[in-house]
């Protein structure tokens, strides 16, 4: 199969030789995989999915609270884009469209089923305090961090969906605040104004635990 | 840790430690078969002034234009569409009629176009109510692209809801019919994703079947782990009512901090999480002084409980608005499984 490039074929022939030869072995474009998909080409939708499985199930993971709904969101959200991607206007703004229907079908799902955050006995922690108590006087940051990083998971664990949806798009996708209001279909300031309340309402989950 | 030491990169750490994992190897090709299953939705043209138009439809009103304006009405809000958006084929004939018996519309609209002629204004009449939807049963869409509306009525105040329902959709019947505008309107869930609830009329004024009665397939008591999990969302309410049945199998509680979106009957605890053990997860049941054996291990026995606890009725969104319609919370709550009672069988 021989993909399009935007290199003009005049161009000097070094540049022309080493970007056929890239395009020969790089996959399709996301945006062309977009247009033919929204056509009705199952197989464009397969190759458009097998891209964007992975970055969608991080996302989902980070909002809903077991693997096994994130997988049934991720497969509800690429199920009902699908659907609509004949209404896709612009085939460059896929990321952000099907980001909003990834982020809406999470929300939906944990909304329909109600998150579950169990309170259990934490051994890492246990063992950590038996430690402290043998030696009072020690102090070893590797433990700390430990520690830290099990503490702000279950912080998190006790956001509300929208806290985590926002969190997780601005720190593990790390999409900038016009993109983000752009997935959240909300002004720029309303999601500036969120992520800092998200970050608060954190941090205070935080302090509640210690 | 305290919240001057709280970074970026440690909420990026504790962020990708919650999603870090693979899919499951078949994830992709589970998406890749249903959206074979699933139609896609028409294209649309946007027209000056921002009115969108799905294309196959601006080609038959031009065709139509011609000869009769009256009909281009008709057709953008009666005709059905073709599957294929791409391949518009416009009738052999512009002065054929454009709505038939054998095209009929799944949109309940605001009712026919008003004729120039001197014609008498069609009385419309409500159907007699279609008798074998019973309440708290399924029923299944016999056609593509019915419309959901928000309210039984085809008057402006009922919002038309979106996405068209394809044929196949499997539907819940969560109130009494209601004859309104000339259609049997039932107030339905749907129990596939991506899909609105709401009221969708039963049959066209000509009477041609827009949806049908679907019997759930019931399992017979009492229930195993597998029965359990095959009843999905509704099926247990639709198969035993409020009759008290057991499940066998593996329980275990906990004291939890459960995120509730509703509220209201006192078996449904934010402080206590109860999951029943199915074979490929767990489903929630609420204990209603069963007395459910909290964990740390699972434990074997026989829960005697009912679906369609009396204080479903009490039950109210609590989070924040838009809340979903007042009977579908009830119905959410009645579909829930509330043990009565508890008896341990330990394994041997």
């Amino acid at each position: 199969m021989e993909w399009t490039t935007s290199v003009p074929l005049d161009t000097e022939a070094t540049m022309f030789f080493a970007q056929t030869l890239r395009a020969s072995v790089e996959p399709p474009p996301a945006s062309d995989l977009v247009r033919r998909a929204s056509r009705g080409d199952v197989a464009a939708f397969d190759e458009l999915v097998a891209t964007k499985l992975s970055p969608s199930l991080r996302l989902a993971r980070a909002i809903v609270d077991s693997p096994s709904d994130a997988e049934d969101v991720v497969q509800e959200a690429f199920v009902s884009a699908w659907r609509s991607l004949p209404r896709l206007r612009d085939p460059e703004k896929f990321d952000a469209w099907f980001g909003r229907i990834l982020v809406n079908s999470a929300r939906t799902h944990v909304r329909r089923r109600g998150s579950v955050t169990p309170i259990s006995i934490d051994r890492r922690r246990a063992d950590a305090d038996d430690t402290e108590s043998e030696h009072p006087g020690r102090h070893d940051p590797a433990l700390d961090s430990v520690v830290s990083s099990d503490a702000l998971g279950r912080a998190i664990d006790r956001l509300s969906v929208d806290q985590r949806t926002i969190l997780a798009l601005h720190h593990l996708e790390e999409r900038p605040v016009a993109q983000i209001a752009t997935v959240l279909g909300i002004p720029v300031g309303t999601a500036k104004w969120r992520l800092h309340a998200a970050r608060q309402a954190l941090e205070r989950a935080l302090e509640a635990q210690s | 840790m305290t919240n001057e030491n709280l970074s970026d990169a440690q909420i990026r750490a504790a962020f990708i430690a919650r999603s870090e994992g693979s899919p499951s190897h078949d994830l992709a090709e589970r998406i890749g078969a249903q959206a074979r299953k699933a139609r896609q939705q028409p294209r649309l043209l946007v027209l000056p002034g921002g009115l969108s138009i799905q294309p196959e439809r601006l080609l038959w009103a031009a065709a139509i234009s011609a000869t009769s304006l009256a009909l281009v009405g008709g057709l953008l809000l009666a005709g059905r569409q073709p599957d294929e958006q791409t391949s518009v084929i416009p009738p052999a004939s512009p002065s054929q009629p454009v709505a038939s018996p054998s095209t009929p519309s799944a949109d309940p609209s605001t009712g026919p176009v008003p004729s120039p002629s001197a014609q008498p204004t069609p009385v419309v009449t409500n159907p007699p109510v279609d008798p074998t939807l019973d309440l708290e049963s399924f029923a299944v869409t016999l056609v593509d692209q019915l419309r959901v509306r928000s309210q039984p009525t085809v008057a402006e105040s009922s919002a038309k809801l979106e996405p068209l329902l394809p044929a196949g959709v499997k539907l819940f019947v969560i109130e009494e019919s209601v004859a309104a505008d000339g259609y049997a309107w039932y107030h339905v869930l749907t129990d596939t994703a991506g899909y609105p609830s709401g009221w969708v009329a039963a049959a066209s004024r000509d009477g041609e079947p827009w949806i049908a009665a679907a019997p759930a397939d019931c399992p017979s008591l009492p229930l195993d782990p597998a029965e359990f999990a095959s009843l999905g969302r509704y099926a247990g309410l639709a198969c035993f009512g409020d009759n008290e049945i057991e499940l066998n199998g593996e329980v275990m509680c906990q004291t939890a901090d459960v995120d509730v979106t509703i509220s209201g009957p006192t078996w449904l605890r934010s402080d206590r999480f109860c999951a029943f053990y199915l074979a490929d997860g767990t489903m929630q049941i609420y204990d209603d002084g069963a007395g459910l054996p909290d964990g740390p291990g699972r434990n074997n026995g026989i829960i005697t409980g009912h679906f369609a606890d009396p204080q479903a009725s009490s039950c109210v969104w609590v989070v924040d608005p838009p809340a979903p319609d007042p009977k579908e919370i009830t119905t959410t709550c009645r579909a829930m499984f509330v043990a009565t009672a508890w008896k341990s069988v330990p394994i041997d």
